[in-house]
């Protein structure tokens, strides 16, 4: 199998684009893939469009706009995971020698406030009124603060991290940087989350062009390999989101289990990695993950925090582009958003957010209905 | 509908098992009720202190779902026997929800904070997402709370919905 490269990555600034139709935001996204990796559009062999809230066929209409060279576009889904199953698509056919290149893009535009719940969750649960989101999490988040000693206050400092890392990052929706006691002092909206603690569905498009190692010196001097692209449906119970019910079976998370399989297939550990996003849907999860993902033991996450070892300059950088939390989550274009901070980490392109030295790096994202996705990135030059 | 072996005690004694709640004659002069899901509620629908949440449970791991299922949702078994579920659990973890939930939602407005809970039905029951109808600071991990089933919203086609939250039932207990 052919060992596959990105050699391109481009991504609108993720916010409120009231202006643009979403067609504009994919070929925005895309024009500065392509220039990136100094390509034509007539290039590419293959793309995958990911989104969620846009309509049929977003991908063939955002095809219109960058010129109808007769490739195959589809779109791919998996709710707040759906960019994963595409570049993962991509990475696949560029792999097993389908095509040589392959676009894999993701675009989303989406209202303020709480997602609509009706395309993820039955009418019962919507007019139970089990259907916010952040809900979910917060029942985790109690539950890891009653088992685990995990606090408010730790919570709200990967908050506080995520606007400082935001504020460094010009593609971030969120660019101001919050205190701890501001955070604190936001609206309780689902305990013990509270408002500046929670990210927020945005509009935005991100892409990333996947090419076979052997011509990728065409296109870039520093092509990132993506030594692992892993998407999973999570086995049962699911917590986090969308179950009805959740009855314990001692089964490994889907965090877990992927993250286990991505690091496998990479001959890659999670003490080998030196710069990492994750799916922050709010602070609380951050600290989850870096437990599920294997970077500390079940329940030692708010240490982690404590010691500082998450922040950049610590020993593990988790979400230097601000996560989520102050990047914005574009649905079906998020996983790129973080796809692309890892290229710029490993490229040493990160600007004032940059890690010294970053040689490989983790993306994790994580959607409605159990869809996880963890890609591994490495240096391949 | 034939259920299982594993029939709750609780549901022998309220003498509802065998009966699934759809299809239950309305009592006159109201409109035909239905469950908020097919197969997730038994006992009848115009009693609504005889019902008791149903399901599911696999034979072969022994986990319990909501629903009546052909498969069992966390090893595939087609082993599946169905069940009644306890009225009484406890609550795993909750939080409070602060504000409205998005539309459509048919509840309160304008809206009180309420708590909402993952809640372990006793009998080895499935654990279930549901609202609690008490204050916000009368829950706890470990609350001891009750099954309460009501007539919740109208449906497109005119029926009444029954469905489900809980109460608090007694004393506390820590886990």
């Amino acid at each position: 199998m052919a060992t596959a490269m990105i050699v391109g990555v481009g991504m609108t600034r993720f916010g409120r684009h009231p202006d643009k139709h979403f067609t504009q935001l994919g070929a925005e996204a895309i024009e500065e893939a392509l220039a990136d990796a100094n390509m034509d559009f007539r290039d590419i062999q293959q793309a995958f469009c990911s989104r969620v809230y846009l309509p049929s066929s977003t991908g063939a209409r955002v095809m219109e706009m960058m010129g109808r060279t007769g490739i195959s576009c589809p779109d791919v889904e998996g709710a707040c995971g759906a960019a994963v199953v595409g570049l993962r698509q991509a990475m696949i056919m560029v792999e097993t020698g389908q095509v040589d290149i392959a676009l894999a893009f993701g675009v989303e535009k989406i209202g303020k406030g709480f997602m609509p719940p009706h395309i993820l969750y039955e009418d019962w649960q919507c007019q139970m009124g089990m259907t916010q989101n952040p809900q979910y999490w917060a029942l985790n988040a109690m539950r890891h603060m009653h088992e685990y000693g995990t606090t408010e206050l730790q919570i709200a400092e990967v908050a506080a991290k995520a606007k400082r890392n935001g504020a460094l990052n010009p593609k971030a929706f969120f660019q101001t940087p919050m205190s701890v006691e501001q955070i604190m002092a936001s609206t309780m909206v689902t305990d013990p989350l509270r408002l500046y603690m929670l990210c927020s569905p945005v509009d935005g498009a991100g892409a990333a062009i996947v090419c076979n190692e052997k011509i990728a010196h065409r296109y870039s001097s520093q092509p990132v390999e993506l030594a692992a692209c892993i998407h999973a449906v999570s086995r049962f119970p699911l917590l986090n989101a969308s179950s009805f019910c959740a009855t314990p079976t001692g089964n490994p998370s889907v965090f877990a289990s992927t993250s286990q399989a991505a690091y496998e297939h990479a001959g890659i550990g999670p003490e080998n990695i030196d710069v990492v996003e994750v799916q922050d849907n709010d602070a609380f999860s951050e600290i989850e993950y870096y437990e599920e993902l294997g970077f500390c033991a079940k329940g030692e996450g708010g240490r982690l925090v404590d010691e500082g070892a998450t922040e950049i300059g610590g020993r593990l950088p988790v979400n230097t582009s601000g996560g989520l939390q102050a990047r914005g989550e574009p649905l079906g274009a998020s996983h790129y958003g973080q796809i692309y901070e890892i290229v710029k980490q490993i490229r040493g392109q990160a600007g004032p957010r940059q890690v010294a030295n970053a040689r490989v790096g983790l993306a994790q994202v994580f959607g409605a209905w159990g869809h996880c996705g963890v890609t591994l990135m490495k240096r391949g030059w | 509908m034939v259920f299982g072996t594993r029939i709750s005690k609780i549901s022998e004694e309220n003498a509802v098992s065998g009966m699934s709640a759809m299809n239950t004659v309305p009592p006159s002069g109201t409109k035909a009720r239905v469950p908020f899901r097919a197969g997730s509620l038994a006992g009848d629908l115009s009693s609504l202190e005889t019902l008791r949440l149903a399901g599911s449970r696999c034979r072969d791991c022994g986990v319990s779902f909501l629903g009546e299922r052909h498969r069992c949702e966390n090893c595939s078994s087609k082993n599946i026997v169905h069940e009644v579920f306890a009225a009484e659990g406890m609550v795993y973890t909750y939080t409070i929800q602060r504000h409205p939930p998005p539309q459509p939602n048919s509840l309160p407005s304008p809206w009180s904070p309420r708590p909402l809970a993952w809640i372990d039905l006793d009998g080895n029951g499935p654990r279930v997402l549901g609202p609690i109808g008490c204050d916000v600071d009368e829950v706890k991990i470990g609350s001891r709370v009750r099954l309460v089933c009501d007539v919740s919203w109208t449906d497109g086609e005119g029926h009444e919905v029954v469905a489900y939250k809980f109460v608090i039932a007694d004393q506390a207990t820590e886990r």
